[in-house]
């Protein structure tokens, strides 16, 4: 220890002397402030939260009741629960699959430089900047039968066969959120893959080629290898983004996961739990209880990202 | 050292002394958030008038839509930041921040009596009075275009058959009979009621309270039948169609009939100017009388951390006099102060005879019935989509009314 | 195996009115080690680019073996390239990288794991085969590369300056190998570099290029011997040569050259060897290499016009000679070239000369010390264009 403050000394000239515990943990200043930040903004409230999952607290009043894990227990012997996390599953797959292909295939075909590359960028990157309330209503504007632009488009078009109630009918609701997300999120896609593509030296892709590798092979066997950071990013996003997913699907088919709770995801079920199903009257709403259901997703959301990164980041290279 | 720090906390004092004496020779000033921003005007003209006679009081107004305003107020309430005013859900939402302290007791503050009864019944609590509706009340009923009927024919329906027969005429000459956005749940919630409110009135209603008579009743299921008849008759899409735009494809004569409130007829004609529509209460079941339901409009509370309560209170008793509640009948909706009615407005007036023969009070601002809103929201679109029977359905809403004799 | 042919091969990128490559013809022979070199931006890669079909030539003929090749893509084209940066596909292990060209082709699964053994052992990789690029040395990796070249037997091999990521230690020792690999498969190789030494001990012959042009292809010796140009006599060798502007005046059968305040005497026989001197009569450009210059000390009967004294700047000692600065009173020639730092002026008419002494010398700053210069090893260029006479 003296012989390295006398290094330090040493090189710094006539520098003062650093007491060892500021040498040992002084860097601990430079994170504090954003760690203060977390404590004051995710630690202690996610621990109320969990405090609040323990009571009976209906979210007005002062009746904090201890309740043990009833909350916990019922919640997750609830039908509801379960429907919900199916369909927030179903789209994650959906919208995984979309991206990996669609979103794919797009960046690569902009990462040839087509001509008019950046207005094609912009014009798909542009959904991810609209805000999803926005995207949501002008979506529901457009699906709608009864004024909607699509099943008019669709008469026009001489199509009026494919016309459909897209949100309300029960078998077309969740594909239609599923839709709506994915024209949502392709940008996205792209863009993490776009990066992902231009990432990859160019001479490795000479490489290939003088290898004899052409087309799909070289896609195949050397870029798409090259793209596993890209994938396992999209893939957690998405994973986490679609387990979490809400305003879209509040805008669209509204608070109860209309029709007939078809696209109910565990976020409208948390939030109907929580503040009710409509601001007309909901009596049945629990605030601890909409608490609990939101520990159980964080729960098994942060086991199973943990989980998936595991797996993703085996597939990655370490060069 | 602590020389300075005593000088630093004095000179504070002494600013915020100087402070609140300039505030007390200024306006005091009241905070009030309100859950209706379609009302903003009206509400704005009402807000002004008060100020105008109470030249020291300026009410700071903040709109918040329905179901933000919620969220928002159980945590400003929670983080004691909630305005000096403001509405919370009437029942046991409204009881449970009086027992927690959270609003002033108004039951010796304000004197309500010149209130109708319905409003009177639903300001008291337990015997206490928490909140009262300011707003004036809202009667449900069925509204349709005169015109769509004349040109088809067709009379307003009194019960289930001759809803059919109208709905089955407009079908067949390719008008939607009836525009029913069903996305939330609450459209059928309202129909629920008023179709079960045909078979029971309102003694029978009491009765459901009491325990003595039940949802699934053999009687009271055809009610649930009746909704899921009707099914049919809605427009495209009603089940994934949001409130509001059901309400403007109302307006536009997108369909001849809805189900609405005397809440909604001043956002009609800001839809369509020239909108003529008659209301009358909904089709009884057969066998039935035709019924409406009345409901509460915003209820509203004094916050107990208020720093002026008493010009807090004052305004609420301002706002159910005859002056006040004159303004909230002409251009909001109902009044809930005897003797006030809308002095020119015939589709009001109509609302308010169609109420006179059987009108039953929501069943959502009971204890014993506060639930069942919830539970037809839930369940409605399976009973729609003929997942479960009207008798599973009427099983469901009887399983959470909690009868007040048990 | 094959002979490779260029022939008037040029690059031109739209939007610039340079050439990249202008009108390159060079012909290597079958097994031949071709290095090509310059200074960056030379347009040395790009040549070699267009060779391997990775960049299209705006015009002229690439032929390899009795083939023009300008229309094959490059995996048709039978050849194997060591990218500078080594391009190993990261996500497969040692074996498959080797093995990858193999692969594609469908080569049976045994042959493949022979072939891969037969070149492991050659290139000492046998231990490595299962790792990944990432975790190999840079050593390492530079084998992986040209192992994955050696596997294809291609007709030619095509060096990117394979050596410039390794530290100058393992630059010397990979050197020798690639010349040991290459001389026993005998491959035709182009090979591109842009470090002087390299080229000089690698090549059997060495192309120089400068801005797309091709300045001079002879076998080291000669380019060192008998360069071109100032620019080649500059660029090759090191130190650089020493170049200064003088004055040539005819005298019998030798001359004198003036160079600033001192006159050397240039025998006869530098005439002879270099005959079109004998028109020129004034202005030309002098290049000394620094071998050829000498303590005085050390060369007792040096003839007295071959002698001169300068002032000491900077001694450096490499142990086996004593590389000693010096200021000469005589304008440097600039060659414009930013790689070269050697090229120092101290002003315009001063320039600073390097000579290579014995180790003994016992010269160090700030000495006045007697100089030997061998004049019979004079280069003389042209003034005006800078060619050698």
């Amino acid at each position: 220890m003296l012989a390295q403050s006398r290094q330090w000394d040493g090189r710094g000239g006539r520098r003062r002397r650093q007491s060892a515990l500021a040498r040992r943990y002084g860097h601990l200043l430079f994170v504090a402030p954003g760690f203060v930040f977390f404590i004051a903004f995710m630690v202690l409230p996610s621990l109320a939260g969990f405090a609040v999952s323990l009571t009976n607290w209906t979210g007005v009043g002062t009746d904090f009741s201890f309740v043990g894990l009833d909350n916990f227990v019922e919640a997750l012997g609830s039908w509801p629960l379960y429907r919900a996390a199916w369909h927030n599953l179903i789209m994650f797959l959906a919208i995984l699959v979309f991206q990996h292909t669609v979103g794919l295939f797009v960046a690569v075909q902009l990462h040839a430089k087509p001509r008019f590359m950046e207005v094609y960028r912009t014009i798909l990157f542009l959904p991810v900047i609209i805000s999803l309330v926005s995207t949501g209503f002008i979506w529901t504007l457009m699906l709608s039968p009864n004024i909607g632009v699509i099943n008019a488009l669709l008469k026009d078009l001489g199509l009026g066969f494919l016309a459909r109630a897209w949100l309300s009918d029960p078998d077309l609701a969740l594909a239609t959120v599923i839709g709506v997300q994915c024209w949502n999120v392709l940008g996205w896609a792209i863009i993490i893959y776009l990066a992902g593509l231009q990432a990859i030296p160019e001479e490795l892709l000479q490489a290939a080629e003088i290898d004899g590798a052409t087309g799909w092979v070289r896609f195949r066997r050397v870029v798409f290898p090259l793209l596993s950071p890209s994938f396992t990013a999209l893939t957690v996003l998405t994973f986490i983004g679609q387990f979490r997913v809400f305003d879209i699907v509040y805008v669209l088919t509204g608070p109860l996961g209309s029709p007939n709770f078809e696209t109910d995801v565990l976020a409208t079920l948390i939030y109907r739990s929580a503040f009710g199903g409509s601001s007309i009257a909901s009596n049945d709403v629990r605030m601890s209880y909409a608490v609990a259901l939101a520990v159980i997703v964080f729960v098994i959301m942060a086991i199973a990202s943990t989980f998936l990164i595991r797996v993703l980041r085996r597939r990655e290279i370490s060069a | 050292m602590k020389n300075h720090l005593i000088g630093a906390l004095l000179g504070g004092c002494v600013l915020a002394t100087a402070g609140t004496m300039a505030a007390a020779q200024d306006k005091v000033v009241l905070t009030m958030w309100h859950g209706h921003p379609e009302w903003k005007n009206a509400v704005e003209a009402i807000l002004a008038r008060y100020e105008e006679q109470n030249p020291n009081i300026d009410i700071q107004l903040e709109e918040i839509p329905g179901q933000s305003l919620i969220a928002r107020l159980n945590t400003a309430l929670a983080a004691g930041e909630a305005p000096d005013l403001f509405a919370l859900r009437l029942g046991p939402a409204v009881a449970a921040a009086g027992e927690a302290g959270q609003i002033i007791d108004l039951t010796d503050k304000v004197d309500i009596s010149g209130m109708t009864e319905a409003a009177q019944s639903a300001a008291r609590y337990d015997g206490k009075i928490w909140s009262v509706p300011i707003f004036g009340s809202y009667t449900v009923g069925l509204y349709y275009h005169k015109e769509i009927f004349d040109e088809n024919g067709v009379t307003p329906p009194a019960n289930k058959t001759e809803f059919m027969e109208v709905c089955r005429k407009l079908q067949d000459s390719g008008v939607t009979p009836m525009i029913a956005p069903a996305q939330d749940g609450v459209i059928p919630a309202f129909l629920y009621m008023m179709m079960a409110s045909s078979v029971l009135g309102a003694d029978g209603f009491e009765e459901v309270r009491a325990g003595t008579r039940r949802l699934d009743d053999p009687d009271v299921v055809e009610a649930a039948r009746f909704l899921q008849d009707i099914y049919p008759c809605f427009a495209d899409g009603s089940l994934g169609t949001a409130y509001t735009e059901g309400k403007a494809l109302f307006a536009l004569e997108q369909g001849a009939m809805l189900e609405g409130g005397s809440a909604d007829y001043a956002g009609f004609l800001q839809t369509n100017p020239n909108i003529d529509v008659g209301v009358v209460p909904f089709p009884a079941v057969d066998g039935g009388t035709p019924a409406t339901v009345t409901g509460m409009q915003d209820t509203f509370s004094v916050n107990s951390e208020s720093e002026h309560p008493d010009e807090a209170i004052a305004f609420i008793q301002w706002m159910i006099q005859p002056e006040a509640a004159q303004m909230v009948a002409d251009t909001i909706t109902l009044s809930n102060t005897v003797g006030v009615s809308p002095s020119d407005n015939p589709v009001m007036k109509e609302m308010v005879e169609a109420s006179l023969s059987n009108d039953v009070r929501v069943f959502y601002e009971f204890p014993e019935t506060g639930d069942v809103f919830a539970a037809i929201q839930e369940n409605a679109a399976s009973l729609f989509l003929g997942e479960i029977t009207p008798e599973e359905f009427s099983a469901k809403l009887q399983a959470v009314v909690k009868p007040s004799g048990a | 195996m094959a002979r490779v042919q260029l022939s008037g091969l040029t690059k031109a990128y739209s939007g610039s009115d340079a050439s990249a490559v202008s009108d390159l013809s060079l012909d290597i022979a079958d097994g031949e080690f071709l290095v090509l070199v310059g200074p960056s931006g030379c347009g040395k890669s790009t040549a070699l680019k267009m060779i391997a079909g990775l960049e299209e030539s705006t015009s002229g003929e690439v032929w390899i073996g009795d083939e023009m090749v300008n229309d094959h893509a490059a995996r048709d084209r039978d050849i194997a390239m060591v990218f500078q940066s080594y391009a190993l596909y990261p996500h497969m292990s040692v074996f498959d990288n080797i093995a990858f060209a193999l692969q594609i082709a469908k080569r049976p699964k045994a042959e493949i794991r022979e072939r891969v053994a037969e070149v492991a052992r050659i290139l000492q990789l046998e231990n490595y085969l299962d790792r990944r690029p990432g975790s190999l040395s840079g050593g390492q990796r530079q084998r992986v590369a040209m192992g994955r070249a050696i596997i294809r037997q291609p007709a030619v091999f095509l060096m990117d300056e394979p050596l410039s990521n390794l530290d100058a230690k393992l630059r010397v020792q990979m050197r020798s190998e690639i010349a040991r690999i290459q001389h026993r498969l005998k491959v035709t190789t182009v090979y591109v570099t842009h470090d002087q030494v390299e080229a000089m001990t690698m090549g059997d012959r060495v192309a120089l290029m400068r801005d797309g042009v091709l300045q001079q292809v002879d076998t080291p010796e000669r380019i060192y011997n008998r360069p071109n140009n100032t620019f080649v006599a500059s660029f090759i060798g090191s130190p650089s040569m020493n170049l200064y502007h003088a004055t040539l005046v005819r005298e019998g059968s030798g001359g004198r050259v003036r160079l600033g305040d001192v006159e050397l005497s240039v025998p006869a026989s530098v005439y002879e060897s270099h005959p079109a001197l004998a028109q020129t009569n004034g202005a030309v450009i002098l290049g000394i290499r620094s071998e050829n210059l000498e303590d005085a000390v050390f060369v007792p009967n040096h003839p007295e016009g071959q002698q001169f004294t300068a002032t000491v700047t900077l001694a450096e000692s490499l142990g086996s000679d004593l590389m000693v600065h010096f200021r000469i009173n005589a304008p440097p020639a600039k060659i414009v070239d930013q790689d070269l730092l050697d090229e120092i002026a101290v002003g315009d008419d001063f320039g600073v000369c390097v000579g290579r002494f014995n180790a003994r010398s016992a010269a160090k700053p700030g000495d006045t010390v007697n100089i030997a210069i061998d004049c019979s090893e004079l280069h003389f260029f042209d003034a005006e264009n800078g060619r050698a006479f």
